[in-house]
């Protein structure tokens, strides 16, 4: 048998080593179709010939030549700050306006939903995990222009075209062009959000929405640092903000056991909402499945949706719903005044509208949302 | 002389008992902390012959003192391992983490520290073994070590499997391991100091021994604490898994090996598959029903609208228990309506004759081969035999929210594909959980047709009144949410490209659902486990190493020891398929981890005792080998478990053989070779470990690997006889 040599040895080995480094550095190298696809980003400063500030969301990251932001959205190249997801569209759907969830706000019609790669928050219980958490470059995409995106929501036959599945302002710029375009056409665009926007950029994007859902994920600091990499203030700061502007408003609690579920904390919620958004606006506590990190938690119990809701009804909230739970009972939108059901639903979809001109037909009561095109 | 001698058969033996026991506790143990599937005991295998490596490497620096080495380390063994077993209940009090489990490379970190030690003194006792023998005159101190180790890990194995488990929890057992070697050490200790320290050990840990459950309790519940909601009602291990039971709110969960299995009341979660049922258009009444899962309010419905329900669940204990809970939530539950059959669903499907109008099967994710089984075309091709004219079979699957990734794709194309092949006539849901519902007849399955269909006959059902009085806001409408028409464009589109099948022999399924489940712990090492060509440049590395390590100790320890590392990279292969195989046919491992492993001892044992003589009998070990391939084979047809046995045995016995074999050559230091035969062997295993699930598996399938196998014995083979001279 052939000895090996000393020499021989440690060749193999820094050749093994070598190999090894480069086959994990490989999927992190940005690929030439990056370059292709990227667009000047707005809403960032330049440190230096080197260096950016993206403005965009709170996590104001600090971006040197070729590194990106936390959502993985955007990146610093010569000096310039560039989104790499614009029209990168990767999921694209056609979901009932109810799935978003909008109950106020066109019911019974059908979204077109697009979402890109990326996210500036890392939920350990996020759905879209696959989407949120991926660099652009590792999902199949399709480049669609904000016409081409509106031209194919009036194909679909669908009036809305909804931001959604990740988070939407990480494609702040494909956004604000798509929106433009679509203001044209009579088509409305709504974004499905976590709220965690620049005050800067959220006034210059929100008045031109025609919805906005916001992911109301606790009243707690520690619950968005630890479980969702963010914070609680700029949220607070943008649902007060889109209630100013007049846009439709929906809020989201996904109500995850013991992480989020106390009551005290969702007393404090609900009064914020009461205080800054008003007692009419929609709040939605919906069921958390195991998913993604927290696969060890089990699904939230029915009995804690509805202690949520009744707290929240208590406290003076005059539409609450609950979420994820087919067939419950408080899917349904009940008239704030006389109490009669006004809107029935069934799984995402809405099975009986008997609102007339957005009025309850029993008292005739105006139901607040927006509810014909 | 003599007395030596006994001594040193005793600490053989007793090291060999002691590491099989600690080896199946940790693996038990670390499964209920880590992922509880074969990439667990991946990591777990691969750190425990590391271990043995380092220690085996480290060995041969020790030359005189043996006795009182030899007496030191029997004590530390299972000292080391009482210690592993409270610093891994303790890492969840001290590494608290939201997440599920731990990412890949802190399960490694964990793994090391709580294996290595330990690992590092088995390794590290056996050449000082061998030279203690060889130096008594002892003929063949190489057998006569391999032989009574080998003995005693059997031994070990056998008591695990069939007393200790039932009787003492692990804590418990290491610490009456550790008495054991008290008395052995105590017997060769010489200062009276030393005598007395071990007297007042012997004391203190029997006092703890009488309060270990109390003390495993309290770890246990605060480590279950730290990562899951709610509180700890109870805990159980079955023979089946690690039972936690735990209130949150107003409802009961159950973890089996730190997996969430089931919540009740579970009303709204098996909806779906009540709409499922009804869709095809079941009356239920009169209706036999089979229901595979842990479900409560599904056996309500079906068992209260007259259908007969047989329920299969493998764990009498866990369904005790569950049953329990169930009547405290639902008072009226028709348990007397329901048959239960305490066997594994595949094994009772094999056993009975009866067909059903329904088979429901709702398994936990493929995440290991045991559940992955409930995936496979076989196992739909058995669900169909037991199907009437107009039978139905219900299954669910995790599927997708919007977007796959390649990985996901694979994985629900496998399980999709198989199921198709099996019924042709089915209609598959699409989303987050996918439903699919196979036909044993033909019909069309058009979605909107059917649906329209099941919205339209409802109403008109007998049993329309009777589900809408039992589940609450009941609507038929509610099933369309499930075949959004988008979601099912984009699943249609996906499976295209996909033509793969998950079968027993090459679960795909289940290694593209590991795959993905890696990504989401956001894991580095992900990235390794799931590249094949890391991994083999992983394998080359450590072949360049040991052959480096090999030749540093002079031709012979490089000939010898690549014989011995492909001997023990076989092993390890050859392990690996056959629980994989048995998990297959029989489904939980767990039980029966230690007897296959005493089993293999016993082989190892049978293999050395034959390297008594002189003669090599290579053609013989050669036709035992494959006659034990031959028998493993026969065993993936047939289930008879007498074969898989007995097939580890002679495979065990084969490579058994070739250590002591060695040994026993001429050489000039014999507690040099005996630590790299050792490091070789084991360095060869890890191989095996590492190689085995993450790339052969899944590129060969179980058949091709078997003859890789009988390849690379007849390899080693020709070596042996090309370098008898030696």
């Amino acid at each position: 048998m052939r000895s090996v040599t000393r020499k021989e040895f440690l060749h193999s080995c820094l050749y093994s080593m070598q190999a090894l480094v480069v086959g994990s550095v490989i999927p992190f190298l940005p690929e030439d179709v990056i370059a292709s696809n990227y667009r000047q980003a707005l809403h960032w400063k330049k440190i230096d010939a080197q260096t950016v500030q993206c403005n965009l969301c709170p996590n104001q990251c600090m971006l040197t030549n070729g590194t990106r932001g936390l959502c993985k959205a955007r990146q610093c190249m010569d000096g310039k700050l560039y989104s790499l997801v614009y029209g990168r569209i990767a999921a694209y759907h056609i979901d009932p306006i109810e799935k978003k969830p909008l109950y106020h706000f066109l019911p019974g019609n059908d979204a077109l939903s697009v979402a890109t790669a990326g996210c500036n928050f890392s939920c350990k219980f996020c759905q879209n995990w696959q989407l949120s958490q991926s660099q652009p470059e590792e999902l199949d995409s399709q480049y669609i222009t904000p016409v081409q995106l509106v031209k194919q929501a009036k194909e679909h036959k669908t009036p809305v075209i909804a931001f959604t599945y990740n988070e939407p302002s990480i494609q702040y710029e494909y956004i604000y062009d798509t929106v433009q375009v679509a203001k044209k056409d009579n088509i409305s665009c709504v974004i499905i959000s976590n709220g965690y926007l620049n005050k800067q950029a959220s006034e210059m994007l929100y008045p031109l929405l025609n919805a906005i859902k916001i992911d109301f994920k606790a009243y707690s600091q520690k619950f968005y640092s630890e479980i969702c990499g963010g914070n609680l203030s700029p949220v607070l700061s943008n649902i007060e903000l889109a209630k100013k502007k007049n846009v439709w408003l929906e809020l989201v609690n996904l109500v995850i056991p013991t992480l989020n579920d106390n009551p005290d904390d969702i007393r404090a919620m609900v009064r914020f909402i009461k205080t800054h958004c008003g007692s009419t606006t929609p709040l939605h506590f919906t069921r958390f499945y195991p998913i993604y990190k927290l696969k060890n938690i089990p699904p939230t119990p029915v009995s804690t949706l509805e202690r949520c809701r009744e707290i929240a009804l208590a406290e003076g909230l005059k539409y609450v719903y609950i979420g994820n739970v087919p067939g419950h009972s408080a899917n349904n939108t009940y008239c704030h005044n006389c109490g009669k059901t006004v809107i029935e639903r069934s799984g995402f979809y809405t099975t009986t509208n008997k609102l007339k001109s957005g009025k309850c037909p029993y008292c005739n009561t105006a139901i607040p949302g927006i509810w014909t095109l | 002389m003599k007395y030596n001698r006994v001594f040193l058969y005793i600490s053989t033996f007793f090291i060999g008992i002691s590491a099989s026991i600690a080896q199946a506790i940790m693996i038990r143990e670390l499964l209920m902390f880590f992922r509880g599937n074969e990439l667990s005991i991946g990591i777990i295998m691969v750190l425990w012959f590391a271990g043995i490596t380092a220690g085996a490497a480290i060995s041969k620096k020790i030359q005189a003192h043996q006795f009182s080495s030899i007496a030191h380390n029997i004590l530390l063994h299972p000292s080391l391992v009482c210690i592993s077993l409270i610093l891994l209940y303790c890492t969840p009090i001290f590494y608290h983490t939201y997440d599920s489990f731990y990412p890949l490379e802190v399960e490694l970190v964990i793994a090391l520290v709580c294996l290595l030690p330990q690992c590092f003194i088995i390794g590290y006792i056996f050449p000082v073994l061998v030279n203690a023998c060889s130096r008594l005159t002892i003929n063949n101190p190489g057998t006569v070590v391999f032989l009574l180790e080998s003995l005693g890990a059997f031994t070990g194995g056998i008591a695990f499997t069939f007393l200790i488990i039932q009787k003492i929890n692990p804590l418990g057992t290491t610490l009456i391991l550790f008495i054991i070697a008290c008395i052995i050490s105590f017997t060769v200790v010489q200062q009276r100091i030393k005598r007395l320290a071990i007297v007042i050990a012997m004391v203190i840990v029997a006092f703890v021994i009488a309060h270990s459950s109390y003390v495993e309790k309290k770890l246990l519940s605060l480590s279950f604490a730290a990562n899951h909601p709610g509180t700890l009602l109870e805990y159980r291990r079955t023979p089946y898994q690690m039972m936690f039971v735990a209130g949150v709110d107003d409802t009961i969960v159950l973890y089996g090996n730190n997996n969430l299995y089931a919540q009740f009341p579970d009303d709204y979660q098996v909806r779906p598959i009540i709409h499922a049922l009804l869709s095809t258009g079941s009356v239920l009444k009169d209706t036999d029903i089979l229901i595979s899962g842990d479900t409560a309010f599904l056996h309500y419905v079906f068992a209260f609208a007259g259908a007969s329900i047989d329920h299969v669940t493998v764990d009498p204990v866990m369904w005790n228990i569950v049953q329990q809970k169930i009547i405290s939530i639902y008072p009226d539950f028709p348990s007397q309506l329901i048959n239960v059959y305490y066997d594994d669903t595949r094994h009772y499907l094999k056993s009975t004759g009866k067909k059903y109008n329904a088979v429901i099967i709702l398994p936990p994710p493929p995440d290991s081969i045991m559940h992955n089984r409930l995936y496979t075309v076989e196992f739909f091709k058995d669900c169909k035999l037991h199907l009437t004219n107009i039978g139905v079979c219900i299954i669910q699957i995790e599927g997708f929210a919007n977007i796959m990734n390649p990985s996901l794709r694979r994985y629900i194309a496998s399980v999709i594909n198989s199921f198709r092949q099996v019924f042709p006539s089915s209609l598959i849901s699409a989303g987050d959980t996918i439903y699919c519902i196979g036909l044993n007849y033909n019909r069309n399955t058009d979605t909107s047709n059917y649906l329209s269909q099941y919205i339209k006959n409802f109403s008109t059902s007998p049993i329309s009144k009777t589900i809408r009085s039992l589940v609450p806001g009941f609507s038929p409408q509610e099933f369309k949410m499930y075949f959004q028409e988008s979601q099912q464009e984009y699943l249609a589109k996906q499976l295209q490209s996909e033509h793969v099948i998950n079968s027993d022999l090459l679960p795909k399924g289940y290694f593209e659902y590991l795959a993905n489940s890696l990504k989401q712990s956001s894991s580095e090492a992900e990235r390794i486990i799931t590249n094949p060509l890391l991994m083999i440049l992983l394998l080359i590395l450590i072949v360049i190493l040991s052959l480096w390590y090999f030749k540093s100790r002079g031709t012979q320890h490089i000939i010898f020891g690549s014989i011995i590392f492909v001997s023990g990279f076989i092993s390890m292969a050859t392990m690996i398929i056959a629980l994989i195989a048995y998990q297959n046919v029989f489904g939980v491992l767990y039980y029966k981890i230690a007897l296959c492993n005493a089993l293999f001892m016993l082989g190892l044992a049978i293999g050395s005792a034959s390297t008594f003589t002189q003669k090599d009998f290579f053609i013989t070990r050669i036709m035992v080998l494959i006659t034990g391939l031959v028998m493993l084979f026969c065993f993936t047809i047939y289930n008879n478990a007498i074969l898989l046995y007995v097939s580890i045995i002679l495979i065990a016995a084969t490579t058994g053989s070739f250590i002591p074999l060695l040994l026993n050559r001429k050489t000039n230091d014999i507690q040099l070779l005996a630590s790299t035969l050792d490091a070789a062997d084991h360095s060869g295993a890890l191989s095996g470990a590492l190689i085995t699930p993450f790339v052969l598996l899944p590129f060969f399938g179980i058949y091709s690997l078997v003859i890789l196998i009988v390849l690379g014995f007849i390899l080693i083979v020709f070596k042996l006889q090309n370098y008898s001279h030696i």
